[in-house]
């Protein structure tokens, strides 16, 4: 049954490519993961124009609530596309504070995700449609980490 | 093999995003009058070189495209022009779709453009499905028959092979199409679009004409008889991923 699985999703992936290239900085805190989410200029540009309806170059309360809406809530069907485990079990884990502003004319998503570090644990990024694809740019970790990325995901490993 | 795989995957993102930045700088260039003419030259070229490299990615139907010619057999022009017109297929839905969105959906482009996506990769999945069928049907008339021929395949099949995978709207093209769009390069915008859409004809007809190349080498008459039933694998492969794309 798993090769059967694994025949799908392989073949999915196959018709899948990314649509969002998204840059992501992580910061990891004693009892919290903050996430920062860049798109792409070209995407960013889509969304703006689409999102930003005022024209004023910024996402006011209303404007950043259609956004998040439209673009972020629907995530939380597959866990926002983040995958947390420690030791051999995976936790749930439910992001929490989202915001999305302009920033150099690229759209910002933050948000965190609590979590207490009691034990090494591994963290990843990542959407398996590929219709986002996520590189690492930068992590700051109060813990010890390993990072293992690619241009579409990445997981870290933290040991606190 | 699967490392393999997922370091091909990693370039080919990788370099589509590093063409995906060139595109939208070239773009800003233009708008900030710093560019002259040498720049339209220069985002066709990467639109071409775009498409080049996003046909490489998953999607896009090679697989489809590879499995007709790998069970079905053919010549290479038949090979040639199946790659080409799946792309132009799939640039013209893009086009026609972005165009519309563009003039009346402006305020939920990106959500219509996600759901006309999905219904789109439904209705291809059906198409896939009744290839697979229409393959089946063909492999099992050539195991009666103990002559098989690569005959010509119709310009007919060639249109319904290339409707079949072509009819998703390319993400990529209605992108750079609505970013020009919204930037006021319309006919720049169309001509990105055809740029890119040879870019990844190119692409699609190597993937077909390569399987038409494996169908036909020597050295595998010895295993017609494996090869024969393999087809049906394939067939299975096929249906499957049309019933995954479809459930």
């Amino acid at each position: 049954m798993k090769f059967f699985y694994l025949i799908i999703v392989f073949h999915l992936t196959l018709c899948a490519h990314p649509h969002f290239f998204i840059d992501t900085d992580i910061r990891i805190e004693k009892e919290a993961i903050f996430h920062r989410w860049r798109f792409d200029a070209l995407n960013s540009k889509l969304l703006i124009f689409e999102f930003d309806t005022d024209k004023n170059g910024i996402l006011d309360a209303k404007e950043a609530q259609h956004f998040l809406k439209e673009h972020i809530e629907p995530l939380a069907a597959n866990h926002s596309n983040l995958f947390f485990q420690s030791g051999e079990k995976e936790i749930p884990i439910k992001p929490k504070d989202f915001n999305v502003s302009i920033a150099s004319k690229r759209l910002v998503v933050t948000f965190t995700t609590e979590y207490l570090f009691s034990q090494p644990s591994i963290f990843c990024t990542i959407d398996a449609t590929l219709y986002m694809a996520y590189q690492l740019r930068n992590v700051q970790s109060i813990y010890a980490y390993d990072a293992q990325k690619s241009d579409y995901d990445f997981c870290l490993g933290v040991n606190p | 093999m699967s490392e393999l795989y997922d370091a091909f995957l990693s370039h080919i993102i990788g370099w589509q995003k590093e063409l995906n930045s060139f595109l939208t700088d070239a773009f800003d260039s233009l708008e900030s009058a710093q560019g002259g003419v040498e720049v339209y030259g220069y985002i066709l070229l990467s639109a071409f070189v775009y498409g080049l490299v996003h046909a490489l990615g998953p999607g896009h139907g090679k697989m489809v495209i590879a499995s007709y010619f790998l069970v079905h057999g053919s010549k290479v022009r038949d090979a040639l022009k199946a790659g080409f017109l799946t792309a132009l297929v799939h640039t013209f839905s893009a086009l026609g779709i972005t165009a519309i969105l563009y003039l009346f959906f402006q305020n939920a482009i990106m959500k219509y453009f996600e759901r006309i996506n999905a219904h789109a990769y439904k209705l291809s999945a059906i198409f896939i499905m009744l290839v697979a069928l229409f393959l089946l049907f063909e492999t099992l008339k050539e195991r009666r028959s103990a002559t098989a021929q690569y005959a010509s395949t119709s310009s007919k099949s060639l249109l319904k092979i290339a409707f079949s995978i072509g009819i998703v709207p390319c993400p990529g093209v209605m992108s750079i199409v609505l970013f020009s769009m919204i930037l006021g390069y319309y006919t720049l915008g169309v001509a990105s679009a055809m740029s890119m859409s040879v870019g990844m004809g190119i692409t699609m007809s190597l993937a077909a004409i390569a399987t038409t190349h494996v169908k036909k080498a020597p050295f595998l008459n010895r295993y017609k008889g494996v090869l024969h039933n393999l087809s049906f694998v394939g067939i299975a492969l096929l249906f499957g991923l049309g019933m995954a794309i479809l459930v």
